[in-house]
């Protein structure tokens, strides 16, 4: 029962990550209908991002965020406008390669530029723990959950009741009704995509003190999102969050409950996406499938 | 123009050709062609790294010492990068045999690229020399058989396993319980079958075995099985990327297991410099560490000077301390040069009968290559253990077996 207990809290601060790594590529494909290959390398770059503030400037990987995920806004911004955007009315296949050959692009500049070696931040919090009667919790996870958590609510929030956030809305469910409206889909493209940057950098900042940060930390990553979305409902923000819980605890309970589980949990993301695509393509929420 | 024939095009086609391949074919005669099949990028990219330093840093040193040829061949290095993907060895395996025609390979150094390179190595028609500085699984072992162009500098796994549990055995006596984890590639399921082996025979009491998938972000699951077991012994079978982290999550986890033991990874830069007091009591096993003050080889003692004299060149040229892999590629190099020099020859039966030959005193001892269990050629298979203790700001490796080399004791990991 305790162990049971433990597994539980463990899943329930997994899954509080996972929403966030897939939230951002859930944005970025409800608004601007592309799917981005290179948002596991946005992880990356956060994940670097927070390990140099806090290796060179002695900022802590918290601190750091507001100002990565500026950065990553702004970097998000540039790529829409410079590259991503004349893909737009591209077969789907000419988008996913862009969108893989920036992944490649970056990892390999991030190669180039601090070599393949493993890195972690470590900040104190990330491997305190506290204990309660036979059950630990591992501060860094707890911060990253609320971190996470924090920043789901904001976009939620701002989604719902900012006009801009409705703009947004309003193209992902209707592009051409919104034009109609007088909303201009080019500059909301670019805000989606930017905010979908900017919340893989913020997750790659709370990653940076959890796991291994390396060039190569993206694809996993971007997998393990990509299933999550699948299995939410492409586009869906309330479908990610409900399947990063799922997946979260499937993972968690396979690792535990199933002999040599841990060898099997990452194949749970993949049978998540088979399973989901077999039996119900739209996912739980989203129906951009069906569309 | 409209008088050529079209016989006399062909045959002027087929002169071009055979020129362009006597040309090559004698260019070809004039070098010593050494070829790097290294991981450069991806999760072993240390290896790659540390093997294309020190193949660098030998040739570096042998032109220095001795000009720029060796036995009157220029020296040509040639590398690919893997990119620690199997298929990617592969492919660069047969490039480097095929068609950079490479007289001698040296590396890789993970487990899996060694693996991934034997078939295209042993479906060869002339497979060249092939000394390889890293690489444990005997996995490799098995496939090249009783080669006789197969030279491994480098223990291994079982060479491993049974000097870390004949050191527990020493330190703890008998009868501790042990739990193991490894992972599932080619590394950890090379090592299960020898450590468990190992550890029976030593009296040790197996108490659980758990599988962790390489890559994997989290081991806490695995983490609480083993916790239920209550070993005093954790024994891991895990690589680089994968071992950092599972030591970050047993800290996190507060196992309170008195002894935590690795296999190579405590000797990794990476292991220490991402760890921080994480790393305290981890032990772990190597030919080679920082100071063991060998002495100078009497026949060569500019390419193989005293350890002590050798690590501070290196630390002077790198400004960092040696890595094992960096010093077995090194020596593994000069093996290959000198071989080269005394047969004077560059045919895999002449350089191969030469390596085998060789008994030079170097930085990781003496470097006569001997039958292993299965393989006809190895040298360095002897290892020492080791466990990272603080001492002052830092923390060093203290050698606690074996006996002749030990310079401390291995102690239990403090409460947390």
């Amino acid at each position: 029962m305790t162990n049971l207990l433990q597994l539980l809290i463990d899943a329930l601060l997994m899954g509080g990550l996972y929403a966030l790594m897939s939230v951002g590529l859930s944005l970025g494909f409800g608004v601007v209908r592309i799917i981005n290959f290179a948002h596991g390398e946005f992880v990356m770059l956060g994940a670097y991002g927070a390990y140099w503030a806090l290796t060179l400037l002695h900022v802590d990987p918290l601190l750091a965020l507001p100002f990565l995920i500026v950065l990553g806004y702004l970097g998000g911004w540039l790529l829409f406008r410079g590259v991503v955007a004349w893909v737009l009315k591209a077969p789907a296949l000419n988008q996913i390669l862009l969108t893989f050959g920036i992944a490649l692009v970056l990892q390999h500049i991030a190669v180039v530029l601090w070599t393949g070696d493993v890195r972690s931040a470590m900040p104190e919090y990330a491997l305190s723990t506290t204990i309660i009667g036979d059950v630990f919790v591992v501060h860094g996870r707890l911060i990253a959950f609320l971190v996470a958590g924090t920043l789901i609510a904001a976009l939620t929030t701002w989604l719902r009741y900012s006009e801009t956030g409705r703009a947004v809305r309003a193209v992902a469910q209707n592009h051409d009704a919104a034009i109609l409206m007088g909303i201009n889909p080019g500059r909301i493209y670019a805000l989606a995509f930017a905010m979908s940057t900017a919340l893989g950098i913020a997750s790659g900042a709370i990653v940076s003190f959890l796991i291994n940060i390396t060039p190569f930390m993206g694809f996993s990553i971007l997998l393990k999102a990509v299933a999550i979305v699948i299995l939410g409902g492409l586009g869906s923000i309330a479908g990610t969050v409900i399947s990063a819980f799922i997946l979260a605890i499937a993972e968690t309970m396979v690792a535990y409950y199933v002999p040599e589980g841990a060898g099997w949990t990452e194949g749970v993301a993949f049978a998540v996406i088979v399973g989901i695509l077999l039996v119900r393509p739209r996912g739980i929420i989203g129906s951009a499938l069906a569309t | 123009m409209g008088n050529i024939r079209a016989s006399d095009l062909r045959r002027g086609a087929i002169g071009l050709v055979m020129g362009l391949i006597l040309s090559t074919a004698a260019h070809a005669q004039q070098e010593v062609r050494i070829g790097l099949p290294v991981e450069l990028s991806g999760r072993f990219v240390a290896f790659g790294a540390q093997i294309k330093r020190g193949v660098e840093t030998a040739v570096e040193i042998w032109k220095h010492t001795r000009g720029d040829k060796v036995a009157g061949r220029d020296i040509v290095v040639i590398e690919h990068d893997t990119q620690s993907n199997n298929s990617t060895t592969v492919s660069v395996m047969n490039q480097l045999i095929n068609s950079d025609k490479v007289d001698i390979l040296i590396g890789p150094g993970g487990s899996d690229s060694g693996a991934a390179a034997v078939p295209s190595w042993k479906q060869a028609a002339t497979h060249p020399v092939w000394i390889v500085p890293g690489v444990s699984t005997t996995v490799v072992e098995k496939q090249v058989g009783k080669d006789p162009y197969f030279f491994h500098t480098f223990p291994w796994t079982y060479q491993y396993h049974e000097t870390i549990v004949a050191g527990l055995k020493q330190a703890l006596g008998t009868g501790k319980k042990v739990a193991i984890i490894y992972s599932d590639g080619a590394y950890g399921r090379a090592h299960i079958e020898y450590a468990r082996q190992y550890l029976k025979d030593g009296g040790f009491q197996i108490v659980d075995e758990e599988l962790i998938r390489e890559g994997a972000p989290d081991f806490l699951p695995t983490l609480l099985k083993v916790r239920s077991a209550h070993p005093e012994i954790l024994y891991t079978l895990v690589q680089t990327n994968d071992a950092i982290l599972l030591a970050k999550q047993i800290y996190s986890a507060k196992l309170n297991i008195p002894y935590l033991i690795g296999t190579f990874q405590a000797t990794l830069p990476e292991f220490k410099n991402s760890l921080g007091a994480v790393q305290n009591c981890w032990t772990g096993v190597n030919s080679y560490i920082m100071n063991l003050h060998t002495k100078a080889d009497q026949a060569e003692p500019k390419l193989f000077p005293a350890g002590d004299e050798w690590e501070a060149a290196w630390r002077t040229k790198y400004h960092k301390e040696p890595e094992y892999m960096e010093v077995g590629a090194y020596i593994s190099t000069m093996l290959a040069l000198l071989a080269v020099e005394h047969s004077n020859a560059v045919d895999r039966d002449h350089v191969a009968t030469a390596l085998a030959a060789q008994s030079y005193q170097t930085i990781m001892g003496n470097s006569r290559f001997g039958p292993s269990e299965i393989a006809l050629h190895q040298a360095f298979g002897k290892v020492i253990d080791f466990q990272l203790q603080k001492q002052g700001d830092g923390y060093d490796n203290v050698i606690f077996y074996p006996p002749e080399r030990a310079g401390g004791k291995l102690v239990a990991c403090p409460a947390q």
